[in-house]
């Protein structure tokens, strides 16, 4: 239950990552190459978290 | 099929009657494969407004969106058109799910499966997963075609141009015969964990879409206090200048576009799957979730890209300049998640003429076929004739089961006749349905506008041809009385 609340919430933040990360560098605060760095890392760490999350859910959902 | 009519046909029976038991094995076959949505949802399956959110939201930001938006910018829309016909064509797309999908989903219960074979027949319903079939193949193999034009970077493969209409090099056959290769084994592996998978992506590629618009806002020249942002929105992207080749869209185009991008679905009443789940027919408005985000925002944003990198119709460049690496992997995964349910649908409308084959050889077949269509530019770079067509296809079989679901008790017309008559056809339907379509390839307007007056027509008509039937009918009556 833990595991999968903490995936959850590691997930939204790397969402919330993504997001921010092409806003940054529209506002002159990260560079072109950074933000695409930053970008990619908060995708494939949004991926892993959001599968386990989603693994998580669906152990959940069999057990009933 | 030999072996089955000789198993089934007797000497005396003609080809008429041979070809009547064939199809009628056939439907029985399909009923088999429909069983499991044979009886109307109960109340306690029944699910929330938020999961109907989640779904459209989902399944409308998909690979095909980064080729419409781009396509809109090529078509030289201008910015108040595009803006005023998105809001507006969207919304028609909302209230033709909330107003006509569904109330009948919601009433019956039932998928468009059962309810369409009361109305038009086992045999009619056919030829209409057939139809179903081949299109959704062609789509799945636009969609193919949009995950090589990401992973052709990494291999230098030169990319169609907007006219190719066969594939213009053996890199671009290779790639996508690879690419669909791939994705079928992978369909035919693990249908359902791809589909978990395709959740997780769904929000991560809506994030792309902006990601990558506000990322390359920059290079167009737009200030970071967005002051000019109109402006370059204006003379930069949506200038209302044609690509080269390419026909001039105005508000119509769009308004219509946005509109019937899901015909099939909405007024063709597809959805009725979806809905019959809804615990009131209000769960239509639901579907703004998927419209304004998907055939909106990510239209919006697809067509800043495009304008950014040259106005060149490559969505794998597209996302790879604006995102890096991540951008292109985006774009990928977009077409395979795309893919993939739609290579499951094709294969279980395939699967009527398939019997006793398992469900990967099926998947499988339709894999093979939709990768041999990838090949082909003109179902990827012709996607908005090609959305026109698959809606206007389908869209007649529409317009019948909403004659007889709404018009016929107003009219006091009996409902259901095809099933209470068992016949294996209803001759009105197939008339119906191929008499809208011939004049629909006739009509001297633009393939967006077509179905409008083919949708008028086909309710019309088979409406009319019922009240006639039902007066002749009335008439033979009275006159036997008399006699």
């Amino acid at each position: 239950m833990i595991s999968k609340i903490i995936a959850a919430f590691i997930a939204v933040i790397c969402l919330l990552c993504c997001l921010a990360s092409p806003f940054l560098y529209f506002w002159g605060k990260v560079s072109e190459n950074n933000f695409k760095w930053i970008f990619l890392w908060a995708s494939a760490l949004y991926f892993i978290f959001a599968v386990l999350w989603a693994s998580a859910r669906k152990r959940d959902s069999c057990r009933g | 099929m030999n072996r089955h009519r000789l198993l089934y046909s007797t000497p005396g029976m003609g080809k008429a009657a041979i070809m009547e038991s064939s199809l009628s094995r056939i439907a029985a076959r399909m009923d088999l494969l429909n069983e499991f949505d044979r009886v109307p949802v109960s109340p306690e399956r029944f699910q929330s407004g938020s999961r109907f959110a989640g779904l459209f939201a989902g399944e409308h930001v998909a690979a095909t969106e980064f080729v419409i938006g781009a396509f809109f910018v090529l078509h030289g829309v201008n910015l108040s058109d595009l803006f005023l016909g998105l809001v507006l064509g969207n919304l028609l797309a909302v209230l033709s799910w909330t107003f006509i999908c569904a109330p009948i989903a919601t009433q019956t219960r039932l998928t468009l499966y059962w309810y369409s074979r009361k109305i038009i027949g086992p045999g009619l319903n056919f030829i209409y997963n057939l139809a179903n079939a081949i299109l959704y193949c062609v789509l799945a193999g636009a969609m193919i075609a949009v995950s090589a034009t990401a992973l052709g970077l990494a291999f230098g493969v030169n990319i169609p141009s907007l006219d190719d209409v066969f594939p213009s090099s053996l890199g671009w056959v290779g790639l996508t015969l690879a690419i669909g290769t791939i994705f079928t084994v992978l369909a035919v592996l693990g249908f359902e964990k791809l589909s978990r998978f395709a959740l997780v992506c769904s929000p991560w590629i809506f994030i792309l879409f902006i990601a990558g618009a506000v990322a390359l806002l920059p290079r167009l020249g737009v200030h970071a206090d967005f002051g000019n942002f109109f402006e370059i929105a204006r003379t930069k992207i949506w200038n209302g200048i044609a690509a080269a080749g390419q026909e001039k869209f105005g508000f119509a185009h769009v308004l219509f576009f946005a509109w019937f991008c899901n015909l099939a679905m909405h007024i063709g009443l597809s959805d009725m799957a979806l809905f019959r789940y809804a615990r009131r027919w209000t769960y239509g408005f639901y579907s703004a979730f998927g419209m304004y985000c998907g055939h909106f925002l990510a239209w919006m944003c697809s067509g800043i890209m495009v304008a950014a990198v040259g106005r060149e119709m490559h969505p794998g460049l597209m996302a790879f300049e604006a995102a890096g690496m991540a951008g292109a992997a985006g774009v990928f995964l977009a077409g395979w998640t795309t893919a993939n349910p739609t290579l499951y649908r094709a294969g279980l409308a395939l699967q009527v003429i398939t019997p006793g084959w398992p469900r990967w050889k099926v998947t499988l077949s339709a894999g093979l076929l939709t990768t041999i269509l990838s090949c082909f530019p003109v179902f990827f770079m012709k996607l908005l004739d090609y959305v026109a067509i698959y809606g206007l296809i389908l869209m007649p079989v529409g317009a019948i089961v909403f004659a007889e679901h709404w018009i016929f008790p107003l009219l006091k017309i009996e409902r259901f006749q095809t099933e209470k008559k068992r016949t294996l056809f209803n001759g009105k339907a197939a008339i119906v349905w191929a008499g809208t379509l011939v004049v629909c390839f006739f009509l001297p307007i633009h393939l967006f506008f077509r179905w409008l007056p083919g949708y008028i027509l086909a309710l019309f008509a088979y409406v009319l041809m019922h009240v006639i039937e039902s007066k002749r009918a009335l008439k033979t009556s009275d006159s036997k009385e008399r006699v």
